[in-house]
């Protein structure tokens, strides 16, 4: 095909094909790497649906019939509706935290503040559902309090209160904080303005704060709704029974409990075509942009900063979420401490157990490391620009697609699949190390990605004009310029995964489990004073990768290497 | 369009509509002060109707011939297209259509790193997390990995350019007049037949732009490479009075 193009000047030039050949990629070393880790990637993910794809009814009235059990039919409708609540309540939740902390600007603990934000991103699940009933269950702190003021409720914390009030507690920070960067992001002038024309509350609520929020709370809700409609083990512990079961329990009761292939695959099925139309939905909306925390500016001030009314509101407020972020957490710690016990701890079972989750969390850090170092090899373009093309668009989006793969639903299908193998126990180990690698991956991304690329920005085209190989590049350029992030991304994503329950859930036994499964498994029996004691030893695991990451954190220049805000 | 002036020749290239660059060539001298021939490093550069892509429906093409040796001011308004005839010269940007030739061969095609081509750029000039040693030696030896031999030359080039003392300084302990010289170094370093330099007094007052314009001068002068420099239109106007 020939086309005509103008050049201005100097006549016509016909262009009949490309000056130079393209090199297709299988021939182009950096892309071919960059297919490999894509391809690592989605393989784990498409065996796990042959996984599913095995156990199928064998024909479409059988399963039809499948599709007509009422459970099937009741665990998506809950399913559902605590996603949404959660997410109306997170929003709401949010909204009014993010004013309140942009209206106070800066006090004594609002750096601590937002530190405790980010907290519930990569604490342990099982943990922070054990604070909560300590303190809002029948035993719990809050409820001794209501009796000595002598009242006696008998409100449970079980079924959906407690799974809203769960994913308020992980969503509300989250919300708060992308919201609290778009109000940074208006202009000081409009502020003044406002304050200048002596505008009502409600008008400076409608005219500035309102559009100024309003465009990224549809992605923020649809990112809310996809991690509270995949969430598993807040369902499980608070959940309380079959009246209030998610997608991801009922397929783990079913593969766990009743034994059901077929139906965990239905289950499963439903559950990918949930996360499929939520997916297509944000990315019509857009995710929303991470904001920084800590981007606080002085200069500008809101115009009610220094009403009386708005300054006990806020502190309420603010006040408020402090200690409904910081209540569990000291819960943990001092039922831990009360409960400690070195018979406890220094059982053969706990040692395993802490050995075991300290070599699954090692190996799917590196594991995702490694694939993400493939997927970013397209990076080192042979003409030194910033790649900005199919790759990058594609690599991005698998990595955030797998954000929404929902772990339990993905060991499930490994399960089904190892099953006909008959090979679950032998495969444990690395189908419960590779589940993990996959779940952190999204977050190792979000750390190597912009900081890879920026090193490609500004060293790309000096590495290639002075003809660097790529050992001397990796040498050189990008292992000093990224080793900050890869310690921070490594340290996160071992604090991620060593408190997972979601894939040990179906893979652990007496002979391979992890910390969480134990405490899954005391709290299962009653044990309360077990749970607690291996709680906190769980706890302070974290603590010490999290202290780890910090320091690359700090380290890192400015605050640009933020951490992730995003945690199933 | 061309005509000639007492120092070298003035060219006026249109490369499309309302994009106008002008291009002062001048020749290298060739026969020294006895009259000896002296020998020419530089190569020839041709763009033949070698357009690019600009932005929209726009286009830009470029058509001309540099004898080899050249020192070739480029000015023209922003935007016009000057930075981008020194990347496609230095293979940062691949025309649509149209080739490019350094000397005789056919380089359209080639990456950056096999072109006979050094460039300094507008920015991010030197690796911000080496010092500056290392920098300008990466010129002479891409893997960093010096021998003895090759310190010593480095050593030799940062004393030529007033650098010594400053060699284990990181670039941002560097002042700008300082961090152009480094970068300027490790293009001597290099030691290749085209040199590129893209707007390299920008930020400098007068007395650090006179002593980099020097160091220049003296590295065409030595064995004339092909040099093309991008000039603020100021600047340009000071070194017509200097030179």
């Amino acid at each position: 095909m020939s086309r005509r193009l103008f050049a201005a000047g100097s006549g016509d030039v016909p262009v009949t094909e490309p000056v130079c050949r393209k090199v297709p990629f299988w021939r182009s070393t950096r892309k071919g790497l960059t297919f490999l880790g894509l391809a690592l990637l989605l393989m784990p993910v498409i065996l796990a649906l042959a996984g599913l794809a095995v156990f199928a009814p064998p024909g479409v009235r059988d399963f039809m019939e499948t599709l007509r059990d009422a459970y099937v039919w009741h665990v998506v409708g809950f399913t559902f509706l605590q996603a949404l609540l959660s997410t109306l309540l997170s929003l709401m939740g949010g909204l009014l935290l993010a004013r309140s902390l942009f209206r106070r600007g800066a006090f004594a603990g609002r750096v601590w503040l937002e530190r405790l934000m980010l907290l519930p991103m990569v604490l342990p699940q099982i943990v922070v559902v054990l604070g909560f009933l300590a303190v809002w269950g029948r035993q719990g702190w809050i409820r001794h309090l209501i009796y000595l003021a002598g009242v006696d409720t008998d409100v449970s914390i079980y079924g959906l209160t407690g799974i809203l009030m769960a994913h308020a507690f992980y969503n509300v920070p989250l919300a708060a904080r992308l919201l609290l960067a778009r109000l940074e992001g208006v202009p000081g002038e409009y502020w003044r303005l406002a304050a200048q024309l002596g505008m009502p509350p409600l008008r400076v609520f409608t005219l500035v704060e309102w559009p100024a929020m309003r465009t990224v709370l549809p992605g923020v809700g649809v990112l809310i709704f996809m991690l509270c409609a995949t969430s598993f083990t807040v369902v499980l512990i608070l959940g309380g029974g079959p009246a209030a079961t998610t997608l991801e329990v009922a397929i783990y009761q079913a593969l766990r409990f009743d034994f059901m292939p077929e139906r965990a695959m239905v289950l499963s099925l439903l559950q990918l075509m949930l996360m499929a139309a939520v997916h297509i939905i944000l990315r019509y909306f857009g995710a929303p942009e991470q904001g920084e925390a800590g981007s606080f500016r002085r200069d500008v001030r809101h115009p009610f900063a220094y009403r009386a009314g708005a300054r006990v509101w806020d502190v309420a407020v603010i006040t408020m979420a402090a200690l409904y972020l910081i209540l569990p957490l000291a819960a943990v710690i001092i039922d831990g401490v009360a409960a400690f016990s070195t018979t406890v701890l220094l059982r053969e079972e706990v040692m395993d157990a802490v050995l075991t989750s300290l070599s699954v969390s090692v190996a799917a850090a590196h594991f995702a490391l490694f694939v993400v170092f493939l997927m970013l090899a397209y990076l080192h373009h042979p003409r030194g620009i910033l790649p900005d093309d199919g790759w990058t668009r594609f690599s991005d989006a698998i990595a955030s697609l797998v954000l929404v793969v929902p772990v339990v639903t993905l060991a499930a299908g490994w399960f089904l699949l190892l099953l006909v193998f008959d090979a679950v126990e032998l495969m444990a180990p690395v189908v419960v190390i590779v589940l993990n690698a996959i779940m952190v991956l999204p977050f190792v991304w979000r750390v190597l990605n912009p900081a890879a690329r920026m090193v490609q920005d500004r060293n790309g085209r000096l590495t290639v004009q002075l003809a660097m190989g790529w050992r001397a590049r990796v040498r050189l350029v990008d292992w000093p310029l990224l080793k900050k992030a890869v310690g921070l991304a490594i340290a996160l994503a071992m604090a991620m995964s060593v408190g997972d329950l979601g894939s040990i859930a179906l893979f652990g036994s007496e002979s391979f489990h992890t910390l969480p499964w134990l405490i899954y498994r005391a709290l299962g029996s009653y044990r309360s004073d077990e749970a607690a004691s291996l709680s906190l030893l769980l706890l302070i695991m974290v603590g010490g990768f999290l202290s780890v990451a910090g320091l690359f954190e700090t380290s890192a220049e400015g605050r640009k290497g933020t951490v992730p805000a995003v945690k199933r | 369009m061309a005509e000639t002036q007492e120092n070298g020749q003035v060219k006026s290239l249109k490369l499309g509509e309302g994009h106008v660059i002008t291009l002062r060539i001048e020749p290298p001298i060739m026969h020294g002060d006895e009259g000896e021939r002296r020998a020419v490093k530089g190569l020839s550069i041709r763009l033949a109707q070698t357009c690019v892509h600009w932005s929209g429906d726009v286009r830009l093409c470029y058509d001309l011939d540099i004898p080899a040796g050249s020192f070739v001011t480029i000015t023209g308004p922003s935007g016009a297209g000057k930075s981008t005839l020194l990347e496609l010269i230095a293979g940062f940007i691949t025309p649509e259509c149209g080739r490019v030739f350094i000397g005789e061969e056919d380089v359209t095609c080639l990456p950056p790193g096999e072109r006979p081509v050094s460039m300094l750029f507008q920015d991010n000039n030197l690796f911000a997390h080496l010092d500056a040693f290392t920098n300008a030696g990466l010129g002479l030896n891409p893997t960093g990995r010096f021998s003895a031999e090759e310190r010593e030359k480095i050593y030799q080039v940062f004393k030529q350019l007033g650098l010594s003392g400053l060699e284990k300084r990181l670039p941002a302990q560097l002042s700008g007049g300082q961090r152009q010289r480094v970068a300027l170094a490790r293009i001597l370093l290099r030691d290749s037949p085209v040199i590129l330099l893209d707007e390299p007094y920008t930020g400098l007052d007068d007395q650090l732009r006179k002593d980099l314009e020097k160091c220049i001068q003296d590295m065409w002068q030595k064995d004339f490479p092909t040099i093309l420099m991008i000039a603020h239109m100021q600047s340009l106007a000071l070194s017509g009075m200097t030179m």
